[in-house]
């Protein structure tokens, strides 16, 4: 071969695969190299199917003239070229220069060419696969790697465990898709006794999505210790995130904030899955506050909600890997079945997870590869519900309604001086309801409610409107002004009630007014 | 002394039928007079506001108002109303006699 002037070959060049997807095809231009400038082949380009369909070294004259490779392997000073076929699949080409010497190319040359090229072919081959294999390892290698780098970023940010409070049971459950879908969750410490509770999805993947995800971590930390209302905390996030964010991403969040010793519960959300809240009694109903997700644009308003989390109720938040979650007969799982599921289940919050988990698998089935990160965050209020009623408003109900409440906590093992406190602290609550409801609702009822919360009796008494002014802005009454005949003689609910339970608490939104009277039942009262 | 000897519930209602007992009382010539909550079953803020209005009179007419036959629970409910102040408590009928005797 030494009087062969030079050598030309060009090896198909293959795509880099991605993980899980199509096999890989051929790259759309083919690239001619040797000493002298490579050559690129185009797939559509004409010599490729004159190759391919060539027996033996074909003269480059030859050459269909309308092939723009053959045009520049001429302009290179090409003669001959030698198709190297496998298994009717062209895999390269020998192109040869002027044979040295001035002759032309002998039956002898292109018979040793041909035979070279027979051999050639399958080792070419051979080798373009050992090629094509290792750069799809690598690729995948890379691929890999990245997803545990988003892996560990995103796990880095997510909670060890959630915080304790007295009376809150409160899980998270977090378990990511193979290739990382964004979810997050958080609990932020906030002052007076409240608890800043997140869950969101970055809509896309791996390190990207994971580094989206922790600057909306960081932002929401820092601005819930700045405001108080949640609308106002998703808006300002989001102020800070536009910029951040690429185009093509962004991240549903919902954020609430719980008041730890009251249980209420303040909402917004920048279009994440609604949350539910299951009552102590089994009802299921979605919280639903709607908003644009984060990162979308500038100028988004949301709008706070509040709800009440009663002993007893839990609050479920979840991504929509739960959701979205496919079983056999590609059926999701879905925020109706969700909400069937949540009215079947009682017991902590931890259990409720668990349930959850356990009907997700019997759902999907065995071999089930996870499509997305599934994230649970359930938080439960310690206590059962020992009575639930209505009553009219009309001054004596209050008799036989705390007459009821006694009965239903006899159980509890409460002392004698302490049921005669109950009993006029309640009278007191349940007065003041009849007396002070909303003038324009008469015939709304007033509820009475009593749970069993570990040591703790808690009677809440909820009415439409009241005496909000008396509860939140109490001032104790001037006995001697009552008695000079200065003020009205009457005005001690609320001071009684302070006084004779262990507790009392005043919840109030646009609608009720509930006023929670507790009692302390072990060791003694 | 008049004792007044209340029965039942002792609520906001109660109010017009005690300041009668009391004019009644006053026109009699009373300078002295005794609640007596022995036999009652329900006495709420409502009716303890009765019983201050009572003494609010009382003070007006230069009378004295005393207070009896209250349980240690209601005892506690005047104690902490700050009403034992103004009415002073005892713990029977001859007691409060004692007192004024002496």
């Amino acid at each position: 071969m030494s009087s062969m002037a030079e050598s030309w070959y060009w090896l198909r060049e293959r795509a880099r695969s991605i993980v899980n997807g199509p096999r890989p095809g051929p790259e759309r231009v083919a690239r001619a190299r040797a000493t002298g400038p490579p050559v690129d082949i185009a797939p559509d380009d004409p010599i490729v199917e004159y190759l391919l369909h060539s027996t033996a070294p074909v003269d480059l004259r030859s050459v269909p003239t309308d092939s723009p490779a053959g045009a520049s392997l001429r302009g290179a000073g090409m003669q001959l070229l030698v198709p190297l076929v496998n298994q009717g699949e062209l895999v390269g080409v020998l192109s040869l220069g002027r044979r040295r010497g001035d002759t032309d190319y002998s039956h002898d040359d292109l018979r040793l060419l041909s035979s070279l090229a027979a051999q050639a072919a399958p080792a070419l081959r051979v080798a373009q696969l050992v090629r094509e294999q290792r750069a799809e390892v690598e690729a995948r290698a890379q691929i890999d790697q990245e997803l545990q780098v988003a892996r560990a970023v995103q796990q880095f940010f997510l909670p060890r465990e959630p915080p304790r409070f007295s009376g809150w049971e409160l899980s998270a459950h977090y378990s990511p898709a193979r290739a990382v879908g964004g979810d997050f969750y958080d609990f932020i410490l906030l002052s007076n006794g409240r608890l800043g509770i997140v869950i969101g999805d970055v809509a896309d993947k791996g390190v990207p999505a994971a580094l989206v995800m922790s600057a909306t971590r960081s932002i929401l930390r820092a601005t819930a210790q700045q405001l108080t209302d949640p609308a106002e905390v998703l808006s300002r996030v989001n102020e800070h995130l536009v910029p951040e964010t690429p185009t093509h991403m962004f991240v549903t969040c919902m954020y609430a904030v719980l008041d730890v010793s009251r249980g209420s519960l303040h909402y917004a959300n920048a279009g994440h899955d609604p949350p539910f809240l299951r009552s102590a009694s089994g009802e299921v109903t979605p919280l639903i506050a709607r908003g644009l997700p984060l990162g979308v644009m500038a100028g988004v308003t949301y709008q706070s909600h509040i709800t009440e989390v009663r002993p007893g109720d839990h609050i479920l938040l979840y991504s929509d890997g739960l959701l979205e979650a496919h079983d056999q007969r590609r059926q999701m799982f879905g925020f109706d079945r969700l909400q069937q599921r949540l009215t079947q289940h009682a017991g902590g919050s931890g259990e409720l997870i668990a349930y959850l988990l356990g009907e997700l698998d019997q759902f999907v089935g065995p071999g089930w590869e996870q499509e997305d990160d599934v994230t649970l965050v359930a938080l439960k209020r310690a206590g059962a519900l020992l009575l639930e009623f209505t009553l009219p408003r009309k001054l004596g109900e209050e008799r036989a309604a705390v007459e009821r409440i006694v009965q239903a906590s006899a159980g509890l093992g409460i002392e004698p001086d302490c049921i005669e406190r109950l009993k006029s602290a309640t009278s007191e609550a349940i007065t003041n309801a009849i007396e002070h409801s909303d003038a324009n609702r008469p015939d709304a009822s007033i509820s009475v409610r009593a749970y069993a919360i570990t040591d703790k009796l808690k009677i809440a008494i909820t009415s439409p409107g009241g005496p909000a002014a008396e509860g939140t802005d109490f001032q104790v009454p001037d006995l001697a002004a009552k008695v000079e005949g200065r003020e009205n003689p009457r005005g001690w609910g609320m001071f009684l009630m302070r006084h004779l339970a262990d507790d009392v608490n005043v919840i109030t939104d646009t609608s009720s007014y509930t006023v929670e009277l507790s009692f302390i039942t072990r060791p003694a009262c | 002394m008049v004792v007044l000897d209340l029965h039942g519930d002792v609520t906001a209602s109660a109010q017009e039928p005690l300041l009668d007992a009391y004019t009644e009382a006053t026109e009699q010539g009373a300078r002295t007079i005794l609640l007596n909550f022995q036999a009652v079953e329900y006495l709420n803020s409502g009716g303890i506001a009765a019983v201050i209005a009572l003494i609010s009179r009382a003070r007006q007419s230069d009378q004295r108002l005393l207070l009896t036959g209250l349980t240690p629970h209601y005892q506690l409910i005047f104690d902490i109303m700050g009403l034992t102040t103004y009415a002073p408590l005892f713990e029977s009928e001859d007691a409060a006699r004692t007192f004024l005797e002496s």
